[in-house]
């Protein structure tokens, strides 16, 4: 079963542990400037919003890649990155529609590989803002916050 | 269902890989050119010696039913007979064919262009040429992305290099003079020569170059590079009297569909919809002939697909600073008789030049030392633009009530 990353604004703290552990397990230090997941915290409204590569299927950094070095992983539907064919001229980071592509200081690209299909960010959440759900689920989980809408009775349950 | 492919380019490839996913579907890619698939836009690295000549060539689809047919030129498209037919006589019929013939240098008709020592920068042999070539003077022609790149690569080595461009600044269709004038100090401080409004009025040399006589001097050169544009390769579209457009690419709809029914266009050689605009234009970029590649194959292959509008965008690395560009130019949109409007953020190193029209944003050019600050010209400018992205999987909360 494909399972996506799925990010829940409404309740995300900003504690950004998923940014420190992002960086952690793929640069080995903990550092936000190498998570692959980051938090925009808008300031005066309150609210933060985790945002991460959603895998797109017709993926606008594939398109831009002009060395096909970004390929999808059969098995975990992750958009990765192939280090030894990234020329680091950066088209990726610039067609991506939501900015979820980034490059770190050195240039390296860098990109959400789902982890190999076991994300740790998601391991981490206290709150539940990023899961990592099966696609059905995923399907599900939107009715219901579509539903909701309508019914403003409902809007206290959190969805999800 | 055959389905024959001309051209060995990111569009063809890309048309090819998607037309198998139907499993009935059969594809021939005809490629006139010698070299196997291969990246231009990886050229100028190839050239300065960043990478090795392997990494310019690319991964094939590996499907048994995309048959390569090598060094053979096709000389027309026979529409009624349903046939490709080539140089030396043989043919392949079809029932779908996609033209991706990409574009070809276009060099002014000046005196002298047919000496030794006159290059352009396009196929995988002009860039092994240009990379062999003994130091000594060169001369690029033309500041577009490729003038830019090719001129960076060259002094890299360790050529004397200077750019020209007829224009009053380098690259007149991607950068505003703000941003222009960085970019050329950007270049001048690594000892490349700048020369703007001059314009090339012969080659001069015995059996090679020896010298460009521009408008306004003499400068020797044992190497010119014509950065002067590209031109689409249109030809067979236009013998078979498919409609071709102002710029001279072929006209196509969103399903890459050109004005003979079952003949497809992709990549350079189209004139694709402006965003904005009502009018076409010539989109030599790759991402235009992955894409359009992808939606031709999966139309002619009996799938329904469509190419969005998309903007120019591209990214070059000036030495060790990155340039990125998106959208439109104030300039361009001046010359419509239109009153954009412009914001210029930072300073010396870090520069943002920012175009709107009518409120929203339009444009941006970025000359960032912070190459993780990149991605901001892509996505702010998306944002900008307001285009109906798919979000699923994120749920965006509604900011409107605060």
């Amino acid at each position: 079963m494909k399972k996506m990353i799925v990010t829940n604004p409404e309740v995300c703290t900003g504690c950004r542990v998923c940014e420190m552990v992002c960086s952690l397990v793929h640069s080995g230090e903990c550092n936000p400037a190498r998570a692959r997941i980051r938090i925009m915290r808008w300031e005066i409204q309150g609210i933060d919003i985790p945002v991460t590569c959603l895998q797109c299927e017709d993926a606008p950094c594939k398109d831009a890649c002009p060395t096909h070095a970004i390929q999808r992983n059969p098995e975990t539907g992750a958009m990765e990155t192939r280090k030894e064919l990234c020329i680091q001229c950066h088209m990726c980071a610039l067609a991506c529609p939501f900015g979820a592509t980034l490059v770190s200081p050195e240039g390296e690209v860098l990109r959400c590989d789902l982890c190999g299909g076991d994300p740790e960010c998601v391991k981490l959440c206290e709150r539940k803002a990023v899961q990592y759900l099966p696609s059905t689920q995923l399907a599900m989980s939107k009715m219901r916050h579509a539903v909701k809408d309508f019914f403003p009775d409902l809007q206290a349950e959190a969805y999800v | 269902m055959h389905i024959v492919i001309i051209g060995n380019g990111v569009a063809g490839n890309s048309a090819a890989k998607a037309a198998v996913r139907n499993p009935d579907v059969k594809a021939v890619l005809i490629d006139a050119d010698s070299a196997p698939y291969h990246s231009a836009c990886v050229l100028p690295d190839y050239i300065s010696g960043d990478i090795p000549e392997e990494r310019v060539f690319l991964q094939n689809s590996a499907s048994r039913r995309i048959k390569r047919c090598q060094g053979n030129r096709v000389s027309a498209l026979d529409l009624l007979e349903r046939k490709v037919l080539f140089v030396d006589g043989s043919m392949i019929p079809f029932d779908r064919v996609i033209l991706a013939t990409g574009s070809v240098p276009f060099v002014p008709p000046v005196q002298g262009t047919v000496l030794e020592g006159n290059l352009t920068l396009k196929t995988l042999n002009d860039a092994t040429r240009i990379r062999q070539w003994p130091l000594g003077s060169a001369v690029v022609i033309g500041s577009g992305l490729i003038g830019i790149e090719a001129a960076i690569a060259l002094r890299r080595l360790g050529h004397k290099v200077t750019l020209i461009e007829a224009v009053d600044r380098i690259g007149p269709r991607i950068l505003d003079p703000v941003a222009a004038e960085r970019v050329q100090q950007l270049l001048e401080a690594q000892g490349i020569l700048v020369g703007v409004e001059e314009s090339v009025a012969a080659v001069h040399g015995g059996n090679r170059t020896e010298a460009v006589e521009t408008s306004q001097r003499t400068i020797k050169a044992d190497l010119v590079i014509w950065a002067t544009g590209m031109k689409p390769e249109s030809r067979l579209a236009r013998d078979s009297g498919i409609t071709v457009g102002r710029n001279g690419g072929i006209l196509v709809d969103g399903a890459m569909q050109t004005s003979a029914s079952g003949v497809y266009a992709a990549g350079d050689v189209t004139e694709y919809p402006d965003p904005l605009f009502s009018e076409r234009r010539l989109n030599l970029f790759w991402y235009f002939g992955a894409g359009q590649g992808r939606v031709a194959g999966m139309n002619a292959a009996g799938f329904k697909s469509e190419f969005p509008l998309m903007l120019q965008m591209g990214t070059a690395r000036v030495f060790e600073t990155p340039l990125a560009f998106v959208g439109y130019t104030e300039s361009e949109l001046l010359a419509k008789g239109l009153q954009p409007e412009t914001r210029d953020l930072g300073n010396g190193r870090r520069f943002f030049h920012q175009v709107f029209l009518d409120g929203q944003l339009v444009g941006v050019q970025m000359i960032h030392p912070n190459r993780s600050e990149i991605f901001w010209a892509g996505s702010v400018l998306k944002m900008g633009l307001d285009k109906p992205y798919r979000t699923w999987g994120v749920a965006i909360p509604s900011l409107a009530g605060s």
